[in-house]
């Protein structure tokens, strides 16, 4: 089986046509797709500000993350059911858009970023230092804003 | 008084609505950017629901959240404004018919009114956590006919 034929059967799939076909169903997939989102880059965006110096100046980071784990999970959760189910209603179209690959790129990047530098960063018991903490908050920043903007810039494409 | 529909007739003719609604970039990257606007108000606006709910940050006094949280939902919300504005400035007359855009304007008015009525009073614990599940109630809303805009302006 080819590559693109996989997204053709991805397509074809009940779950995939029931949301191509729904007025409503769509819609509310991306909804619930956007709360995770806020629920999970809320979080994230404040321990970045905080690693940058510029938020979370009265308690550590670490424990700031701690305190939000539970939600920021549960946003997690929320983008990983929500996502690949947009994704299935229109694998086809998604297979020919170019910004559609460099979002997944970047979300591959973000994701293997945020699950090997930044977390020893966060979990680090003593005050990380200034300067890698710094450049780490600034990466993830820029690799999740970008992640998010391309999103939304491949529905236009 | 001039009718809201007269006037959203003549924003849509000024060069500013003109260049940004025939400019094949400029409306979706004000749109991505409004997107992640509001998604930086809601994230970080929860934080402070669930504190008052009681469903997270339990450690932390109610204020030290809103003190660390605050400056940057206002960050979002510049961003969101001025991306908003413009995007709305494209097309008035559309969104003049769009119910949802209504609707959104409401929950948005509403959010603000509760975040306004909150901060300018003395609440009871029962009443902070209202002011908590009335805030997440209307940002879901916000999003939720946000989103619905987009589908009926391309219909």
């Amino acid at each position: 089986m080819e590559f693109c034929e996989v997204f053709w059967w991805i397509e074809q799939t009940p779950v995939a046509q029931l949301l191509r076909n729904s007025r409503v169903l769509f819609p509310l997939v991306e909804c619930v797709h956007l709360i995770g989102l806020a629920l999970f880059a809320g979080p994230l965006f404040l321990i970045n500000m905080g690693l940058l110096g510029l938020a979370m100046r009265r308690q550590p980071v670490a424990q700031f993350a701690a305190a939000l784990l539970p939600w920021t999970r549960f946003g997690i959760v929320l983008l990983l059911v929500t996502g690949p189910l947009m994704f299935a209603a229109q694998a086809t179209k998604w297979y020919d858009n170019p910004v559609f690959w460099f979002k997944m790129a970047l979300l591959t990047v973000a994701i293997a970023f945020q699950w090997s530098v930044h977390r020893k960063v966060m979990s680090e018991n003593a005050a990380p230092r200034p300067i890698p903490a710094k450049l780490i908050g600034g990466v993830s920043l820029l690799l999740w804003i970008s992640t998010a903007l391309s999103a939304k810039i491949m529905e236009s494409f | 008084m001039i009718p809201l529909l007269r006037i959203c007739e003549w924003l849509q003719q000024t060069p500013v609505s003109v260049s940004i609604r025939e400019s094949i970039w400029v409306f979706p990257i004000l749109d991505a950017v409004h997107c992640v606007g509001i998604v930086l108000v809601a994230g970080t606006i929860v934080i402070v629901d669930l504190r008052l709910l009681g469903l997270g940050m339990r450690r932390e006094s109610i204020s030290s959240v809103i003190a660390q949280v605050l400056p940057w939902t206002l960050f979002g919300f510049a961003f969101m404004f001025v991306t908003g504005s413009l995007l709305a400035w494209a097309e008035p007359v559309k969104l003049y018919h769009s119910v949802f855009f209504r609707w959104k304007l409401l929950f948005l008015a509403l959010a603000g009114l509760n975040a306004l009525l909150f901060h300018n009073t003395t609440l009871t614990p029962a009443g902070a956590r209202l002011a908590g599940a009335v805030s997440i109630a209307c940002w879901i809303s916000v999003i939720a006919a946000g989103r619905a805009i987009g589908y009926e302006l391309s219909r």
